[in-house]
């Protein structure tokens, strides 16, 4: 048996989001303050002890419909007749806002159990084999709830604002099967079918030398606790050995206590009221001992380090293990009355203190885990893991079977009817290539895995053509769009017919992105080779213009081409060589547009060690090279580039109070990427 | 056969236990029938308690009355592993939440229902013709006595409760599946008054699918058939007669003295009772 998926309705950021789960791991990952932690929390919440909802739980969404059923509220009130009072009520009630927890389970009818499974089975379908567990957080007296607002005290506090203070007095959590109510002991069932664990993000690791936080001696002692001690010799002659030294203690603690306990006998006043005599006992528990009386040592050489000379990093990837085997061993001992039929862990950001090469370790660790417990054991682990690591979405995901389809991608998009965010949960098991198209499948997933693709995390995405673009971009953002410094910007170098490969996949991560590429002219009648811009009947040669955007082959078509066709969806714009403002002239390359932009600067003089200098000696380039010729003929061949590039970078333009200015395509694309207003 | 016959009833039927056999104990008036059944599930609750409990599975006690329901709770002191229900608590706790499956199977027996009654020429039936074209209306399927049956508001009764549930146990092998696995031990009390529908379910549907995974006991009389649709006798289902349900004879008549156990014994021929040594005299 095991999770098939996981909705959630109206649970803080999550309005209403349904994820697949895999069999062994699910990799969740997104920008912040896309409800990932949420996800984590709503399963807890239900699946703790204690009901610990509150208002604050409900999602925004959510206050309009409170608004909404205390509107029908007042119109029940005011309703005289019977038969549509009582209609207004039934609606009253299916209207509530319900923090909703769904979860389907897919069973196996040869191997697995029925036994307790079958309360959550309602279709006897021999085709289906779901179960559904259903977890509400749900108003249990609804007409009661409005009735004691419009009593309360005090009249000018908003409905909001009431239910904020006392809603969980009239919410409860329930249990369904299916769409069956189970009415008793529904924490006893719904534990006998499915176990969950959850590491955190914010683990205790101490990096201090108090040695107050022994995250290692924790780490050995819970697996102590969880491992089966039945017919185990080793445990037998630890708890042997154990009992032996508390008695041989008892004695010499009594010797040593002889006098003072002597003494407390004489302090009977009569003899009804003498003081009980007192007994001295050692008392060892094994788990104790580990957890208080060991001290940990990393093996370094000959030395050997206390736990706390050694970096978090060690600390945490060994802690983490430990976690999940212990997991594991209290998931296989668990009394038969106790014991779940499938077990879930939860890893919230495991990527804490480990660099990159450890990352990989952990997941290969999980990863071999998993494998062992299902062949050794029979039980299969789900585990799902929360990162912002692209290290850990590529050793658990992309160079790996099943690759991109374990990750689960939460974004979060602007409804346009609604004026407001929404969470979404994109699964790459539905991205449109996947089938159609498996070849740019391979392309993105090899690409993703060598450059350890950062694209998931990124609040923007800027595609370039090549290295002048990426390094001198950083420079260019300096300059005219500084926002974009407070965001995360993934810069991803792809060059000529690859850029369109990225297509579904920038759609599908949903992140605002700017197609840098060049105009790329050929002459048709001189056997298609490069030529200036304004070569009568000039094409391009570049696919993304051609097949992409904006779908045009002639370069005075593309150069006239307005802006509006610049855009696929509102998201992704791509932006090429066009007229600079003051003249008609448009580049063919980058670095032709940085020239054609930049003449006076590159002509202009400034002071250094008491001499005029000329701007353009310093770049190796143009240094002797008269600038009125065109600057087709004065951009660098393919050679030269990174040295004009780096000549470009290094110009010191704060002691010579000279700046460059970005070429227009790519400012106009940059302030376009950094605005934030939604309209496009 | 015959060292069986030295036997007492009970420790056949622990054996059949122990084999896996379905059984049936036919048992005179006066026999003691009750207190087999008591000491079946003892033998039950101490020699298999811990592995029922373990795997969370139960052991099903179906009695005919709430009287004899109480009855034996208190005998067995509510030990909590057996679930001891009337037929129609038992038939509809393990249907009641396929409410998917509920609903087409209503229909049908809507539809079975309406051609009766068109046959008998009633004009007044409480059914309407093609439920199926209306059952999206009706929100749940329920099962209430208090009430006539509403097919249109998805009410049904105590005789549809067995109707519908044979329809079900017939018709989803899932059900029994699911029954079987958290029910091994199915006992029914004063079999001959149940409906044969019931049997059906129990025997045709849930012990052949399940044949050796699931154990059925009825303790009864078929002579001692009280209501018109009782099943009255199971011979059908006897091992000697190619069925699975081996007959256990409880001969034994505690109450009675020779007279009257003379006089039972000449006019049935299923059982010849014999005096205990008490009553003799």
């Amino acid at each position: 048996m095991k999770i098939k998926d996981i909705s959630i309705i109206n649970f803080r950021l999550l309005e209403d989001v349904k994820l697949n789960v895999e069999e062994d791991i699910t990799l969740i990952v997104g920008k912040n303050n896309t409800g990932k932690t949420s996800l984590f929390e709503v399963v807890n919440m239900f699946y703790s002890e204690k009901n610990n909802f509150s208002f604050h739980d409900f999602s925004q969404n959510t206050y309009v419909q409170f608004e909404e059923c205390f509107r029908i509220f007042d119109a029940v009130q005011k309703e005289t007749d019977e038969e549509k009072k009582e209609e207004l009520e039934i609606s009253l009630i299916s209207s509530m806002p319900i923090i909703k927890l769904e979860i389907q389970l897919e069973y196996d009818k040869e191997k697995d159990s029925l036994i307790n499974l079958s309360e959550f089975i309602s279709d006897l379908d021999d085709s289906k084999n779901t179960a559904t567990i259903k977890l509400q957080y749900q108003s249990k007296d609804s007409i009661r709830l409005f009735s004691l607002f419009v009593s309360r005290k005090e009249k000018e506090q908003k409905l909001i604002e009431w239910l904020n203070e006392n809603i969980t007095s009239y919410y409860d959590i329930k249990c369904y099967g299916g769409d069956n109510l189970i009415e008793e002991n529904f924490k006893r069932k719904l534990f006998s079918v499915l176990c969950f664990e959850t590491i955190q993000a914010s683990r205790k690791l101490d990096d201090t030398k108090s040695d107050k936080n022994k995250t290692l001696a924790v780490g050995f002692s819970d697996y102590y606790r969880e491992t089966n001690k039945d017919n185990n010799e080793d445990v037998e002659s630890l708890e042997k050995q154990l009992k032996e030294t508390s008695l041989v203690l008892n004695e010499k603690y009594e010797s040593i206590l002889k006098e003072l306990l002597k003494k407390l006998k004489l302090f009977g006043v009569e003899p009804h009221l003498t003081i009980p005599e007192i007994v001295l006992q050692a008392g060892f528990d094994p788990e104790n001992i580990l957890k208080n009386n060991i001290k940990y040592f990393y093996k370094q050489d000959n030395i050997t380090l206390p736990e706390n000379f050694n970096g978090l990093g060690y600390s945490n990837l060994i802690y983490l293990v430990l976690k999940v085997v212990s997991f594991i061993e209290k998931f296989k001992k668990a009394a038969p009355l106790n014991k779940s039929e499938t077990l879930t862990i939860f890893i919230e950001e495991p990527e804490a203190h480990l660099h990159p090469q450890m990352q990989q370790v952990f997941i290969s660790q999980i990863k071999r885990t998993i494998k062992e417990t299902k062949k050794k054991d029979g039980l299969s682990v789900q585990v799902i893991i929360s990162t912002h690591s692209s290290h850990i979405v590529t050793e658990a995901g992309i160079d790996v079977e099943r690759s991109f389809e374990r990750i689960r991608y939460f974004s979060k998009l602007y409804d346009k009817a609604e004026k407001r965010y929404k969470v979404d949960v994109k699964d790459f098991n539905a991205f449109k290539h996947k089938e159609s198209d498996a070849e740019t499948f391979r392309f993105l997933k090899q690409y993703m895995s060598l450059h350890r693709c950062d694209i998931f995390f990124a609040d923007k995405v800027i595609l370039v053509e090549g290295t002048t673009e990426r390094i001198l971009l950083p420079l260019m953002i300096n300059k005219v769009a500084e926002n974009l410094n407070n965001e995360y910007v993934s810069i991803i170098e792809v060059g000529g017919a690859y850029t369109v490969k990225f297509k579904e996949l920038l759609k599908f991560v949903n992140a605002k992105c700017l197609v840098i590429t060049d105009i790329d002219s050929i002459n048709p009648a001189d056997n298609r080779k490069a030529c200036p811009t304004d070569t009568a009947n000039a094409e391009t040669s570049n696919s993304t213009l051609l097949n992409w955007l904006p779908k045009q082959k002639l370069i005075t078509d593309l150069i006239n081409c307005s802006d509006k066709n610049k855009y696929d969806s509102d998201l992704i714009r791509v932006a090429y060589q066009i007229k600079e403002n003051d003249s008609d002239y448009v580049a063919r390359s980058l670095e032709d547009a940085v020239i054609n932009r930049n003449k006076i600067f590159f002509n202009s003089t400034y002071q250094k060690d008491g001499s005029d200098k000329l701007v353009k000696d310093s770049f190796s380039l143009l240094k002797s090279k008269d600038l009125s010729i065109s600057p087709y003929e004065l951009a660098p061949k393919s050679g030269e580039k990174t040295d004009f590039t780096f000549d470009l970078m290094v110009f010191n333009e704060v002691e010579t109070k000279l700046s460059w200015n970005v070429p227009k395509y790519i400012e106009e694309g940059l302030v376009w990427l950094a605005n934030n207003e939604i309209a496009k | 056969m015959k060292s069986q016959n030295n036997m007492t009833a009970f420790k056949q039927i622990s054996q059949y236990i122990e084999e896996s056999k379905s059984f049936i104990l036919e048992a005179g008036a006066g026999s003691g029938k009750t207190y087999t059944l008591i000491q079946t599930l003892n033998y039950l609750i101490q020699n298999k308690g811990d592995d029922l409990k373990k795997a969370t599975k139960k052991i099903v006690c179906i009695t005919y009355t709430n009287v004899a329901k109480n009855e034996i709770k208190d005998r067995i002191e509510n030990n909590e592993l057996v679930l001891v229900s009337t037929i129609h608590e038992f038939l509809w706790g393990s249907i009641k939440q396929y409410q998917k499956q509920l609903k087409i199977e209503l229909c049908k027996l809507n539809e079975i229902n309406f051609e009766k009654d068109k046959a008998k020429g009633k004009t007044d039936s409480r059914y309407i013709e093609k439920l199926a074209d209306r059952i999206d209306f009706v929100k749940k399927v329920e099962y209430n006595d208090t009430s006539f049956n509403d097919f249109e508001n998805g009410i049904i009764q105590h005789d549809d409760v067995i109707e519908i549930a044979k329809m079900m146990y017939e018709n989803y092998t899932l059900l029994t599946d699911i029954v079987s696995a958290r029910y091994p031990y199915v006992f029914v009390d004063e079999y001959q008054d149940t409906a044969e529908e019931t049997v059906f379910c129990l025997i045709d549907c849930l012990l052949k699918r399940n044949n050796k995974k699931v154990v059925i006991g009825f303790y009864g009389d078929s002579h001692q058939k009280i209501y018109d649709y009782g099943i009255g006798e199971l011979e059908k289902y006897y091992t000697s007669n190619g069925g699975q349900i081996e007959l256990v004879k409880k001969e034994e008549n505690y109450r009675s003295s020779l007279s009257v156990v003379g006089l039972l014994n000449n006019f049935r021929n299923n059982i010849i009772q014999k005096v205990t040594e008490r009553n003799s005299r």
